[in-house]
């Protein structure tokens, strides 16, 4: 329908600025959703954590300390005698400032402990994205043009196998092989790239990797689906005839058209990453967001869990965010997703 | 068949068999047939008689399954039956163009035409990107599109279907091919635009000295625009010889029948619709003539075994047993006026058999 829309507009503008023009407001609609679809989620979070059914002030007090009165007062320092939404717009006003409260037993900002942790899952999961997308990238792509032969059938065999492991079993296998038998790699902790880039690499490469596997076995199995339907494509043999390098017809024809599918599951399979990263810096140790959270749940320290979904739900939402611009970029045509 | 081709020849086929399905059936057999330079060559037929895979051929571009099994295929007297991707990557552009019928199909949906075009010129004659971009401006005025700047920034959906195959048209020539080859590139066109791409094709024969193969399976557009014609029937080539003598004196049973069909049908849609029966299927195995079961000429001689090619006049030739025969025109005639009122029926069926060979 976007096309429809243009082709009538077709009178004033000329093509290229309105395509400019709806491109930017495909986005500018996409940042403008943003911050309601933040609001809501905030909003969410905060109500779960505040409505838990946990009694902060006793909590912190301990079981002995906990009079009524001064559990009262506790609760009049800690603003929890308010009603939840003037709570909620307090918590609010000062996130987006980038005060996420402190914590109720080491006293620590949690905007501090997150700021802490955040750059280890920072790491491993973009480190993860990457290796998905080469590894499932690569493997779909041959696995398409070679349809049918050893490699295609390997491929698909790998692919539902991988599928049916979790991510800290992946991760155990590989601190098993590289770590324990080979010793080619540490098995666990933590080391930020201002200690070297080597071994800040050396130590998320596994957590990645073990990451990686699930999403980088969806890749290649819808990129590898999409790409054999586009290569039947009449435009193929068009670009073919026009006599372009089959490279670049693979590239610039076939895969950017072939790449919508496997983008949009990357994109929906970023939350289940950041699932699997929990899992993950348990089996490697690694001191992450994912540590931070469970321990702030099983104490029931409110506002460090509040803070580190909103920060974990900002990701989601903003990751979303860029692939649904990026498809509205490679695909200008209504139809053009082939598959 | 000619022995030496001439010096001037662009394309040259010469007893193509084809097979399908990875083998299967046999879609083209004994296909001969040259394209000289400045000649516009006609192919007509039945959706199904094997125009289109003939085309793909000689272009490098046949589906998959599909084998050139026997024969031979030359550019430029160059053989190129075997030529390997690389040496198909040198010919296509610079040596030859083709455009097809739903151009829109044949571009891809998600960069601009202008960009499709520029593309080609870049990578073919190393144009720098503003260059290209004058080029592809100025390839788009010459084969008449309006506003070529703004028709530059589209993309094939903002495009009709005129505008799209002059586009195709443009980028087929930009690299100035000595051949062109057109498959159906009329066919989904409305008639005014149709005749003005007949005109297109035309000038730029007259101007650039280009070879062009037309495939149609319209005898009133081929008469229009070709010098010579080729009739394929059920993949065999069963008359060739320039288009005068084709027209005013076919010798032929199926041609008699295909111009009949082109005189009465209506404008809009002459799919072959007024020969009774179905041609055979895609490799069936027949003993002597492929048209026997719907010739209304057909003696026990036609089903004896193969049946040649005859020379009638120079250039001209028929694949009848009764070609020279006075009274063919006659019987064919007289068995077309016995059933002139009848509903059309048979083009469906070549339109499946052709759906099958792809
Ligand atoms: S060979 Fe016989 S059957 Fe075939 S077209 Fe000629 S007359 Fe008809």
């Amino acid at each position: 329908m976007a096309v429809a829309e243009l082709t009538s507009a077709a009178g004033a503008i000329a093509p290229r600025r309105r395509r400019v023009r709806a491109t930017a407001s495909r986005i500018g609609g996409g940042l403008a959703i943003l911050i309601p679809i933040l609001v809501l989620s905030s909003f969410i979070t905060y109500s779960l954590g505040a409505l838990s059914n946990s009694n902060p002030a006793a909590t912190i007090l301990g079981q002995d300390a906990a009079t009524p009165a001064t559990v009262a007062r506790l609760d009049k320092a800690l603003g929890l005698d308010k009603p939840l939404i003037v709570q909620y717009w307090d918590w609010l006003t000062q996130a987006a400032q980038g005060h996420l409260g402190t914590s109720y037993f080491t006293q620590i900002p949690v905007s501090q402990s997150i700021a802490q942790r955040l750059p280890v899952d920072l790491s491993i999961a973009i480190l993860a994205v990457i290796l998905a997308i080469l590894i499932g990238g690569t493997a779909g792509t041959v696995a398409a043009i070679r349809r049918g032969g050893w490699f295609d059938r390997g491929v698909t065999l790998v692919c539902s196998a991988v599928s049916t492991l979790p991510a800290f079993v992946v991760g155990i296998i590989l601190v098993v092989v590289f770590a324990v038998a080979w010793r080619l790699l540490p098995a666990n902790g933590y080391v930020g790239p201002t200690g070297g880039i080597f071994p800040w690499l050396q130590h998320i490469i596994l957590p990645s990797l073990a990451l990686s596997l699930q999403v980088a076995a969806d890749i290649a199995r819808q990129l590898r689906t999409s790409l054999v339907a586009v290569l039947e494509q009449n435009y193929i043999v068009g670009a073919r005839v026009r006599g372009l390098p089959y490279r670049r017809i693979l590239v610039r024809h076939a895969l950017r058209n072939a790449s919508g599918p496997a983008l949009t599951i990357l994109g929906n399979d970023f939350p289940l990453m950041l699932a699997g990263a929990v899992a993950a810096e348990a089996v490697f140790s690694l001191p992450g967001l994912g540590q931070l959270l469970l321990e702030a749940a099983q104490t029931r320290d409110i506002p460090v869990v509040q803070g580190v979904l909103l920060v974990v739900s900002t990701f989601v939402i903003v990751v979303n965010l860029v692939v649904n611009t990026v498809l509205n970029l490679l695909y200008r045509s209504s139809d053009g997703i082939a598959a | 068949m000619t022995g030496n081709p001439p010096p001037d020849e662009v394309l040259g086929i010469e007893d193509l068999h084809i097979t399908v399905h990875d083998g299967a059936a046999t879609a083209i057999r004994g296909v001969s047939l040259s394209v000289r330079t400045g000649e516009i060559v006609g192919l007509v037929g039945e959706s199904g008689s094997g125009k289109t895979l003939t085309c793909r051929a000689a272009l490098g571009v046949l589906p998959p399954g599909c084998v050139i099994s026997q024969g031979t295929i030359s550019f430029s007297r160059e053989d190129v039956t075997d030529l390997p991707r690389r040496g198909w990557e040198r010919l296509h552009g610079t040596g030859m163009g083709a455009v097809f019928q739903d151009p829109a199909s044949y571009l891809n949906p998600n960069l601009t035409v202008g960009g499709q075009l520029a593309e080609v010129l870049r990578v073919k004659q190393q144009l720098p990107r503003g260059q290209a971009h004058r080029r592809a401006v100025e390839l788009f005025t010459a084969v008449g599109l309006h506003d070529p700047e703004r028709v530059f920034h589209q993309i094939p959906a903002e495009l009709s279907g005129g505008m799209l195959q002059r586009v195709m048209i443009a980028i087929a020539i930009s690299c100035d091919p000595r051949l062109l080859i057109a498959d159906e590139a009329t066919t989904a066109l409305d008639v005014t635009i149709q005749a003005e791409i007949i005109e297109l094709l035309l000038d730029l024969r007259d101007q650039r000295g280009l070879a062009v193969l037309f495939v149609s399976h319209d005898l009133a557009v081929i008469r229009e625009l070709c010098d010579r014609v080729v009739v394929f029937y059920a993949g065999e080539v069963v008359e060739t010889g320039p288009v005068d003598q084709i027209i005013e004196r076919p010798s032929h049973p199926y041609t008699q029948a295909l111009l009949r069909v082109a005189s009465v049908g209506d404008y809009g849609r002459r799919e072959l619709q007024v020969i009774p029966g179905q041609p055979p299927r895609v490799g069936a195995e027949i003993a002597g003539c492929r048209f026997a079961e719907r010739c209304p000429a057909a003696i026990a001689a036609c089903q004896t075994g193969p049946v040649d090619l005859i020379r009638l006049a120079p250039g001209h030739q028929a694949r009848c047993v009764r070609a020279t025969d006075p009274e063919l025109a006659a019987i064919t005639a007289a068995a077309a006026a016995a059933r002139t009122p009848q509903t059309p029926q048979a083009g469906q069926a070549g339109l499946d058999a052709e759906m099958a060979a792809r």
